[in-house]
């Protein structure tokens, strides 16, 4: 366990060098200098200079990435070009705002996925079958805006019955004191329903316009999967024991067949920090998302070279944390060789047939 | 057959959708009686097996006939009533125990959700005492309870799952092909194992086995099925050494000339079996035997399952005792 685990890691840092190759090479590859694009035609040289070893642009190719890192790890993370704010303290005020809106499309659409999943599988009912992977299709299908537009129609423009694109709270709410940054939290912290209501209520639209598409792809994949373990023997075997139907799929079919839909769940999530950005654009979301566009129609890299650090960090790390966690579920993971054990947690090999020396065969 | 027996089927017939797999069986079997159950692949064995613990398969369900236990019918029970039997009167072991066991669970795991389902106020402590308990009486260390199958051996596989069938003490224990899967040695140190503990627990065993000479060296009385029909019933060492119906005695002969290597050709048995839900009206063994003294009564009418000796046998012309085989 313990070298697959430095395995995962080690793969995890290199994910995470390339990243920031990646951020790196960004600024580098503007058209012209980056100074004069930002600073303009007229600027003196003696302005250029400053801006440039302000923002680390003077020096060797080498010296410069090896700063870019350094500052990245010690949380020194530059100031916007546009704002002159610090990116950190841009991007700590609009964090939570994020998180909150792909932590709830996160844990629903998993959530749902794995209950629809369940349900349209563990008996064999051909018209609930045909409804759930007509919902994955469409699902997976679907672009989030447009997804986004379309519920706004619906929802706000035509009923009224949810919010429209106002961000997270009505505008004519009384304010009441920010302690976590997580509007939510904050709402039910200070005593107030009608302001954690309306949080609520903002939440729905964007949340579902976020995870409609993850969770379909969970849906998929977990159903196949499903699919496939429900004839193994060992469910009926536990039915055999006296567990019900149900109780045997949850118990035993579902571990079974979790492996591939949580490396999935892993990979989507990257979806969703990029989706974040065009769900947020459609419905007014105070987050990260409304930075990385403005950062990126007004040129301010810094911005977007940390956002592209800091979802490639998440990104990875999450990676990492899948990795562990198949090999909690399925202890056949950390114990076959490592080369071949991330392609089998990923689904791409069959589950190995155990080999047992003891036994001729 | 005497006193009241334990499980009886009363003609049942099984069908899976429209065809008919299983074709009014009479059985019955006595508390601590085991009883062996051969026959040729798709002869119904297994449906009969599946039948017996109410798991027939999707679009499988028993179209006429009782199925009793303790003159109880189980084939009308729901599967809510069905779950309070499972388990705890009639246990399973399955024909292959590496995937019968779920590989993401300890050995020590599934032990404890087995006895759980029917003692579920027991504390943990006390279901890991019982498991480990269990575990130990199949000759398995209970400390290997943390164990994952893919950590155990073939046999110690199957060790566990007859531990998990036992540890209710059931009193009808089915096992469809528990050694198929193994090696030879193995084979006849768990079905010694089952034997012994079967035995212990005083519950019945209904083997079913394609294999003649485990069925001749475990169980006393050997049913023969055929086309879904039961062809012969009688005491192990008589069905086996004298068979009654032309059926048995081909299969026998056919495994016999196994052991006889100047044999040049394998005995078989002419033709192939009838497809489920096409056996003839008649004697569904009739296109196939090669018993000089059948006839026209053969293939009009099935013949009824008749007492001869201490065998029962659904043959007009059975052969007789000392007929050469």
């Amino acid at each position: 366990m313990i070298r697959f685990l430095a395995h995962r890691a080690g793969a995890a840092l290199a994910s995470i060098f390339a990243a920031s190759l990646l951020a790196f090479v960004l600024l580098r590859l503007v058209p012209g200098d980056p100074a004069r694009q930002v600073l303009g035609q007229f600027a003196t040289p003696e302005q250029l200079a400053s801006f440039r070893s302000e923002n680390g642009l003077d020096g060797s190719i080498l010296e410069q990435y090896w700063r870019f890192i350094a500052n990245f790890v010690q949380g020194d993370w530059g100031t916007s070009f546009a704002s002159g704010a610090p990116v950190r303290e841009l991007i700590g005020q609009r964090a939570p705002a994020t998180v909150e809106l792909v932590l709830v499309a996160f844990v629903a659409s998993v959530g749902l996925a794995v209950l629809v999943a369940l349900v349209s599988t563990y008996r064999h009912r051909p018209w609930v079958d045909r409804i759930a992977s007509a919902i994955a299709f469409i699902g997976m299908g679907t672009p989030p805006f447009w997804l986004g537009l379309l519920c706004l129609f619906v929802f706000f423009q035509q009923t009224h019955l949810l919010p429209g694109p106002e961000g997270q709270l009505s505008p004519d709410l009384a304010p009441f004191p920010e302690r976590t940054g997580f509007v939510t939290v904050d709402a039910a912290l200070a005593g107030r329903p009608d302001a954690l209501g309306s949080a609520l209520a903002h939440l729905i639209l964007p949340a579902f316009t976020l995870g409609f598409a993850m969770f379909a792809f969970l849906l998929r994949v977990l159903r196949s999967s499903l699919l496939e373990i429900a004839d193994e023997p060992f469910v009926s075997a536990a039915e055999s024991k006296g567990l019900s139907r149900w109780s045997a799929f949850v118990r035993h079919a579902l571990p079974n067949a979790a492996l591939p839909a949580l490396t999935a769940s892993g990979l989507v999530l990257g979806q969703l920090l990029t989706g974040s950005v065009l769900v947020e654009a459609v419905f007014d979301w105070p987050g990260i998302g409304g930075l990385v566009v403005d950062g990126i129609a007004n040129k301010d890299y810094t911005v977007v070279q940390v956002f592209i650090m800091l979802s490639a960090t998440i990104y990875v790390l999450v990676n990492l944390l899948v990795d562990v966690l198949a090999a909690t579920i399925d202890p056949r993971v950390a114990v076959v060789p490592e080369r071949r054990a991330g392609r089998r947690a990923r689904g791409l090999l069959p589950s190995p047939q155990p080999l047992d020396p003891a036994e001729p065969r | 057959m005497t006193g009241a027996a334990l499980l009886t089927l009363e003609a049942l017939s099984v069908a899976y959708h429209e065809t008919v797999v299983l074709d009014r069986v009479d059985l019955a079997l006595h508390g601590g009686e085991r009883l062996g159950v051969v026959g040729e692949t798709g002869s119904g064995k297994t449906t009969l097996a599946l039948a017996a613990i109410g798991m027939l398969p999707r679009g499988g369900r028993v179209v006429g006939g009782r199925l009793r236990l303790d003159g109880r019918d189980l084939a009308r029970l729901s599967e809510r009533e069905w779950r309070t039997i499972r388990g705890r009167e009639i246990a399973f072991v399955h024909q292959d125990a590496s995937t019968a066991l779920d590989p993401v669970k300890t050995i020590g795991a599934q032990l404890v959700e087995a006895i759980r389902i029917h003692a579920p106020r027991s504390s943990r402590a006390e279901l890991r005492r019982r498991a480990a308990a269990a575990l130990e009486e199949v000759g398995i260390p209970g400390a290997r309870s943390t164990a994952y199958p893919h950590e155990c051996s073939g046999g110690m596989r199957q060790r566990v799952a007859i531990a998990m069938a036992l540890v209710h003490r059931p009193r009808l224990v089915i096992a469809d092909e528990p050694t198929s899967a193994l090696d030879v040695t193995t084979q006849a140190q768990v079905l010694r194992l089952l034997e012994a503990l079967v035995e212990e627990v005083g519950a019945a065993l209904l083997m079913i086995s394609h294999d003649l000479g485990v069925v001749s060296a475990f169980c006393e009385t050997t049913a023969v099925l055929y086309a879904g029909q039961l062809l012969e019933i009688g005491p192990a060492g008589q069905t086996l050494g004298a068979p009654r119906h032309p059926y048995t005695a081909g299969l026998l002969r056919s495994v016999r000339a196994l052991a006889e290597p100047e044999l040049r050709r394998l005995p078989t048995i002419p033709g192939g079996v009838a497809q489920p839900g096409h056996a003839p009206p008649g004697c569904p063994f009739e296109p196939r035997c090669t018993n000089p003294s059948r006839d026209a009564a053969c293939v009009a009418g099935r013949p009824e399952l008749v007492a001869r000796g201490p065998a029962r046998v659904a043959c007009r012309y059975p052969l007789g005792d000392g007929a050469r085989t």
